[in-house]
């Protein structure tokens, strides 16, 4: 009996207990936001609602707190002069066999695939393509042969030879055995001949202006005496390349460990080893990083965890354009959509700026309806977006497409103008532009319920098997394409030519033949300067035909320790993250 | 008949008290709270202030609207789900109990089976196959937690079963369909009810558990969608935990646990094994088969979402 009694007692102290515990944490909230202003003190009554804005000036100006750590920095570079460096970086998932044809994903695979692996180019910080493996590459003048000449004396990680042999071998490898990334750019080689040790010829069929982008600096060369004869490329267990890191030990799901090659062909890496940890939950990185137990991470840093990193003397943080880009995609064949006017009205009624100032915290550059990032080579700033709601209703007023019936919702062509638009259940900030945009979108309108489903889901409606030749069923969706799609500014046809073989991304469906002829031409052209006038032609009709609505590229925050390497390089709209930063002559 | 039931147990009144503030805020949510909680109203991540008690979410809505909002859709899913839950129990329960050759057992046997099921995995996959939407998480909860009731519900029409009034009716020939309806489901309603209270409870929790972990409905305001977005942007990592994290968990523990008193308090009372637990608890503890205390049973509701308590010892 006693025992009995007592339990509901212990339960209703738990819950008292719980409450007390409640105030007593939300109590001190207010007071330990404005705790870096000091001055806070002298002010007057009115403190208590206006604290929370006062807290907001002092950590607003990023630059003074980020530019206090150079001491530590500068005594962290003189000892490592004498002891070896070891960097431990966390990614969250595994990445398979670090080979071409085994490694994930495009980011952060793919770079640390690159540790390992060269190709005959490598991409700059401003993601130029440069010689790298090879000394020099030169077109003929009517742009179908390339005469390549490559560097003496580099060696495989095994110790052997590298030389044009590996490379013709690497090229029609890639041919023979279908890869998504490497087999396309190689596929119409008319031959490769290697008349020496050290010089390759390729012949192409037509010319192609992307020769250096699709092809010199991203296929990486793979060495002929362990590739020979493997029939079964998923599964063959290597990671011999030429690269600056060898790797040393992978424990699937736990980390990587890569050592430096000291026989690189540039220099010895600066740093000596590299430990890759997996962890997979964002909040443990974050944390991690925070206390120490990793160096950095390539995970972008939430917005809302910025100010807090960058007033922490030990952590410094990196931010830079981003090419990762989300958007909304239309479903250009279906109606009312398929007309350039209500897309259009849509784009006025979108508030991108308040976007990214609301859901990213301004941790974004707003979208140019012409898809290139303004940091881009290519962008012609003439070409911008525009919000107006008065702008957006008159062209649906033009379009008779009128709430006839008073419900607040439009009707176009008897149908009231509903969508459902789709989002990714894993993406809890695009749900929320997704929820911005269906309140603007409100305003003028029409009738937008979000729609959240689970990104497998989404993409099999929206890119079925991913091709998009094979349809699509949505109204409306929230998509984004990752940094190399933008980081290549040629690509930009792909997603919008018509012809599935050409605009192999144009998920949406669009069509317009002007677009075509301007993209067609484009693909054909070598002269730089013609190019460019080109593709500001393009980038003028895609803003005004949009096919998709650009509406924000994430700035690439990265946050690090300095006290343990502080050489990173940003590279341009793809981070840090990347073997530019850990090379011996790296700034 | 509820209010007999409650009445002489305070922790079932504390129950009910705690419902009815929480079913208030519920129906008067549009007049009591601040803000439309779906209108951005100030700076996103605002720390708690005078216009904004509870602070603001990640896009600068106002938590304390959320959080006032969110009873409705968190009783909602809970209210409907437990109510199929209990169609589906109820119609199992009388079925295996009043025929118990191989119809019986095989839905017993059901009913084990359903116990077993590994709840999260499941639901992820179902998030996955069906959409994710409110109906579907309500559909998934009720088809997931009936087979508690069901036990309960079966033991009380075994004993129901051999009474003289079922007999006699049988021998005058009565129709089964005919006897469940009249004589054997009028005697378990009220234990019915006591069931379909703790597992409002139950599947509260559960919405809250799936929501926060994503399996939900992310547009719907409920508290586990809060806590979710609160968990999406780093809450427990800047600061904002106390404002944005206790504070639905608290709301989710009383409606939990107000809930749970008010089935207890029903199930004291209605519940023929339970009732008058003195002399009966005293009893059972010398049979050796005491029926776990409110204390273990509160216990056993919060370390296991899926586990109903309060299931009578299957007997037969």
């Amino acid at each position: 009996m006693p025992a009995f009694k007592q339990a509901p007692l212990v339960a209703g102290l738990l819950i008292l207990g719980l409450l007390l515990a409640a105030c007593s944490s939300a109590a001190p909230a207010p007071s330990s936001a404005p705790a870096p202003a000091p001055t806070q003190a002298a002010a007057p009554k009115p403190a208590a609602t206006e604290a929370p804005k006062a807290a907001a000036q002092p950590t607003a100006a990023p630059a003074q707190p980020t530019a206090a750590p150079a001491q530590p920095t500068a005594a962290a570079k003189a000892a490592a002069k004498t002891s070896p460096v070891s960097l431990r970086i966390a990614i969250p998932a595994d990445e398979g066999i670090l080979q071409p044809y085994a490694y994930i994903t495009g980011y952060p695979g793919w770079n640390m695939l690159s540790l390992l692996y060269d190709a005959l180019y490598v991409f700059d910080a401003d993601n130029l393509p440069k010689p790298w493996l090879a000394k020099d590459a030169k077109a003929s003048a009517d742009g179908k042969t390339w005469t390549i000449t490559l560097r003496d004396g580099v060696k495989w990680h095994d110790g052997q030879a590298f030389s044009s042999a590996d490379v013709k071998f690497a090229y029609e490898y890639y041919k023979a055995n279908t890869h998504s990334r490497w087999t396309g750019p190689v596929r119409n080689f008319t031959s490769i001949e290697t008349p020496n040790a050290t010089t390759v010829v390729i012949t192409l069929p037509s010319p192609d202006p992307q020769f250096a982008f699709r092809v010199l600096a991203d296929l990486p060369i793979i060495p002929k005496h362990l590739w020979e004869g493997k029939t079964d490329p998923k599964t063959f267990n290597t990671n011999v390349g030429t690269g600056a890191y060898k790797l040393a030990e992978h424990q699937t799901d736990q980390f990587y460990r890569f050592t430096a090659n000291p026989d690189f062909f540039a220099g010895k890496p600066a740093v000596d080893e590299l430990v890759i940890p997996i962890i997979k939950d964002p909040n443990t990185i974050f944390s991690a990083l925070k206390t120490g137990e990793i160096h950095s991470t390539i995970r972008i840093l939430s917005p809302e965890l910025v100010k807090d990193f960058q007033s922490n003397a030990e952590l410094k943080v990196q931010r830079g354009p981003g090419f990762a880009t989300t958007l909304l995609q239309f479903n250009d064949e279906r109606a009312p959509w398929d007309k350039t006017a209500v897309r259009q009205a849509v784009a006025l009624a979108i508030d991108t700026q308040k976007l990214v100032d609301t859901v990213l915290l301004g941790f974004a550059t707003a979208g140019n309806p012409g898809w290139l990032h303004p940091a881009s080579p290519f962008h012609d700033p003439a070409v911008k977006g525009e919000y107006s709601v008065e702008k957006a209703k008159a062209l649906l007023d033009g379009l008779g497409y009128k709430d006839s019936n008073g419900d607040g919702v439009r009707e176009a062509d008897g149908k009231p103008m509903e969508a459902s638009l789709l989002v990714q259940s894993n993406q809890p900030l695009r749900i929320r532009a997704a929820e911005l945009i269906a309140a603007g979108l409100k305003d003028i309108g029409i009738n937008v319920k979000v729609t959240a489903m689970e990104s497998n889901s989404l993409d099999a409606k929206v890119w079925p098997d991913f091709d998009v030749s094979k349809g699509r069923d949505f109204d409306l969706a929230m998509f984004g394409w990752s940094a190399p799609v933008q980081a290549n500014p040629l690509r930009m046809v792909s997603l919008v030519h018509s012809k599935p073989a050409v605009g192999s991304l144009n998920i949406g469906g669009f069509k317009n033949a002007d677009v075509d002829k301007v993209a067609d031409e484009i693909n054909i052209t070598v002269d730089e300067a013609k190019q460019k006038t080109l593709m500001r032609q393009l980038e003028a009709l895609t803003a005004k035909e949009l096919p998709f609505l650009m509406l924000y590229y994430d700035d690439g925050i990265y946050a690090y320790r300095p006290a343990v390497y502080d050489r990173w390089i940003y590279q341009k709209g793809q981070g840090i993250f990347h073997k530019l930063s850990f090379l011996p002559d790296a700034k | 008949m509820l209010w007999r039931a409650v009445r002489r147990s305070p922790l079932g009144l504390l129950g009910l008290t705690l419902l009815t503030l929480i079913v208030v805020m519920a129906v008067g949510a549009s007049w009591i709270a601040p803000y439309n909680p779906t209108q951005t109203v100030g700076k996103p991540l605002e720390a708690p202030s005078a216009a904004h008690w509870l602070g603001t979410n990640d896009i600068g809505q106002d938590i304390l609207s959320e959080l006032i909002f969110g009873a409705r859709i968190s009783l909602l899913i809970g209210v409907l789900s437990a109510a199929i839950a209990l169609v589906i129990g109820t119609g199992v329960g009388l079925m295996a109990g009043y025929f118990r050759g191989l119809v019986g057992a095989l839905l017993m046997r059901l009913v084990d089976v359903v116990l077993v099921i590994p709840f999260l995995p499941l639901m992820v996959l179902l998030a996955a196959y069906l959409g994710q939407n409110i109906w579907n998480l309500i559909a998934v909860i009720g088809l997931l937690i009936w087979a508690r009731p069901a036990r309960v519900i079966r033991s009380q029409v075994l004993s129901l079963a051999e009474r003289d009034y079922v007999l006699a009716a049988r021998a005058v020939g009565a129709r089964d369909g005919h006897i469940l309806i009249r004589h054997v489901l009028p005697g378990v309603f009220s234990l019915a009810l006591a069931q379909f209270v703790l597992a409002t409870s139950g599947s509260i929790l559960l919405e809250a558990a799936l929501s926060f972990l994503g399996l939900g409905d992310p547009t719907q305001k409920s508290w586990g969608t809060i806590l979710y977005y609160a968990q999406a942007r780093n809450a427990f990592l800047s600061g904002a935990w106390r404002w944005w994290v206790i504070p639905p968990g608290i709301m989710i523990t009383l409606s939990v646990l107000g809930f749970a008193l008010l089935g207890f308090a029903l199930e004291e009372a209605l519940n023929p094994r339970l009732k008058g637990r003195g002399a009966t608890a005293e009893w059972r503890a010398s049979q050796g088969h005491g029926s776990p205390g409110l204390g273990g049973r509160l216990k056993r509701l919060f370390t296991h979402p899926t586990s109903q308590p309060g299931s009578a010892p299957d007997v037969g």
